[in-house]
C-alpha cells in the first residue's frame, strides 16, 4: 500500500531507538520504495534530535514538540506512533492509520498492553521495534477497523440508579 | 441506598493529563441538576486541569474548585514521606468535613488514594456515612489494576474497569464495555 505523508510521533515520551531507526537504511528503503513516503514528519518529544538525518528520495521535517499534534495526524496518510494511551486514542478517533511501536524496555509495560489489545479488536497494527521494517512491508490499513467511541451511558444509568435518582 | 434524593453533593477528583481528560468525559454526561454542587479537587499547581473544567463548567452551574498538596514526590525519603502522607490525610479529613460529599469520583490519580481512604474511614465511623464512592479505572488498564485501583478496590461502592480481561480479577468489579 502507498502512503505519501507519514508522521511519526513520540508523544510527549522520549523513544530515541526508533527516531534513530527510520534512519536504518533498510527501514528507509522500505519507507521509500515500497510505501511511497514522499513527505516525513517526526516529532521526537523530550528524547534527542537525531545526529543522523537521511534526505534522500524523503522530504523531512523534524520537531520536538508543539501545543496540538492535531493537524499533522490529520494531514498525514499513515501514523507511526509509540504506545502512549494518549496517542493511540487520538489518531484512532481522528480515523487514521496506526502502526504502534512498542517499546520494551519501557518500566510502563501496561502501556503496550493497551496496545496489543486495541491490536487484538484491529484497530491498529502494533509491533516490537525489530519488526517494524516486516510490518511496515506487510501493512494493510483495510484490514483495520473503525475505532468507535466508547459509551459512557450505561455508566451514568448505573450510577443515577445508585444514587437514587429515577 | 435512598430513593428519590433531590441532589447529590458529587466529589471529582482530577489528576493530570489522561485522567483528567477521561475523569472530564464522565462529568459531562452527569445531569447537572442531580449532581450538584460538584465539588473538583486538583492537586497544588495543576492549572491545566483547572482550564479544563472551567472550559466544562462555563454555562454557570454550582460548583467549587479545592486544592490538595500532592502526596508523593519522587526522590523523596522514607521518612519524610511519611510525614507527606500524614499531611495529606488531614488534609483531605478537612476537605471532607468541609465538603461533605454525597458522591466521590475518582479514577486512579495518585492525590485521589489519600481522599478515598479518609472519606472510607469517615463511612466506617458513620461521620459521613451515606458518602458513596466510585472508581473509574483507567482506560490503559487492561489486565491488571493500577496501584490507586490494586488499594481501593474494597474500599469503594462502585468499581469500574473497561476491558473485559481485567474485569475478571474480582466479583465486585463491574464492566459496561468501555468509556473511552
Amino acid at each position: 500500500m502507498k502512503f505519501e505523508k507519514i508522521f511519526i510521533t513520540v508523544g510527549t515520551t522520549e523513544f530515541n531507538e526508533l527516531i534513530e531507526n527510520i534512519f536504518n537504511e533498510n527501514v528507509w528503503k522500505c519507507l521509500r520504495d515500497k510505501i511511497g513516503c514522499r513527505k516525513l514528519k517526526i516529532q521526537y518529544g523530550k528524547g534527542n534530535k537525531p545526529e543522523f538525518i537521511r534526505k534522500d528520495g524523503i522530504k523531512v521535517e523534524i520537531y520536538d514538540l508543539k501545543q496540538s499534534i492535531k493537524n499533522d495526524i490529520l494531514e498525514a496518510d499513515l501514523i507511526i506512533g509509540h504506545a502512549g494511551a494518549g496517542t493511540c486514542i487520538e489518531v484512532l478517533n481522528l480515523n487514521k492509520p496506526l502502526i504502534v511501536v512498542t517499546n520494551d524496555t519501557l518500566m510502563n509495560q501496561h502501556q503496550s498492553e493497551l496496545a496489543h489489545q486495541l491490536q487484538n479488536e484491529c484497530y491498529l497494527e502494533c509491533t516490537p521495534l525489530s519488526m517494524l521494517h516486516n510490518t511496515l512491508n506487510n501493512f494493510d490499513a483495510t484490514k483495520l477497523k473503525k475505532y468507535e467511541s466508547g459509551n459512557i451511558n450505561k455508566f451514568i444509568e448505573y450510577l443515577d440508579d445508585y444514587m437514587g435518582f429515577i | 441506598m435512598y430513593l428519590n434524593v433531590s441532589a447529590a453533593r458529587t466529589m471529582i477528583i482530577l489528576g493530570s493529563g489522561g485522567h483528567t481528560t477521561e475523569m472530564l468525559e464522565v462529568v459531562k454526561k452527569l445531569n447537572n441538576e442531580r449532581y450538584t454542587p460538584r465539588l473538583y479537587v486538583v492537586a497544588e499547581g495543576d492549572q491545566n486541569s483547572v482550564d479544563r473544567l472551567l472550559e466544562i463548567e462555563k454555562e454557570g452551574g454550582d460548583y467549587k474548585i479545592y486544592t490538595i498538596t500532592r502526596s508523593r514526590k519522587v526522590h523523596q525519603s522514607y521518612k519524610s514521606s511519611i510525614i507527606t502522607t500524614l499531611k495529606s490525610a488531614y488534609e483531605c479529613l478537612i476537605l471532607l468535613l468541609h465538603s461533605r460529599p454525597d458522591l466521590i469520583l475518582a479514577n486512579g490519580p495518585a492525590t485521589c488514594v489519600p481522599v478515598c481512604v479518609v472519606a472510607f474511614f469517615l463511612k466506617v465511623f458513620y461521620i459521613n456515612g451515606s458518602c458513596k464512592i466510585a472508581y473509574i479505572e483507567s482506560y490503559c488498564r487492561v489486565k491488571s489494576l493500577s496501584l490507586s485501583g490494586k488499594i481501593l478496590l474494597y474500599l469503594t461502592d462502585i468499581f469500574v474497569v473497561q476491558w473485559p480481561d481485567i474485569s475478571k480479577i474480582s466479583r465486585k468489579i463491574l464492566y459496561f464495555g468501555r468509556l473511552t
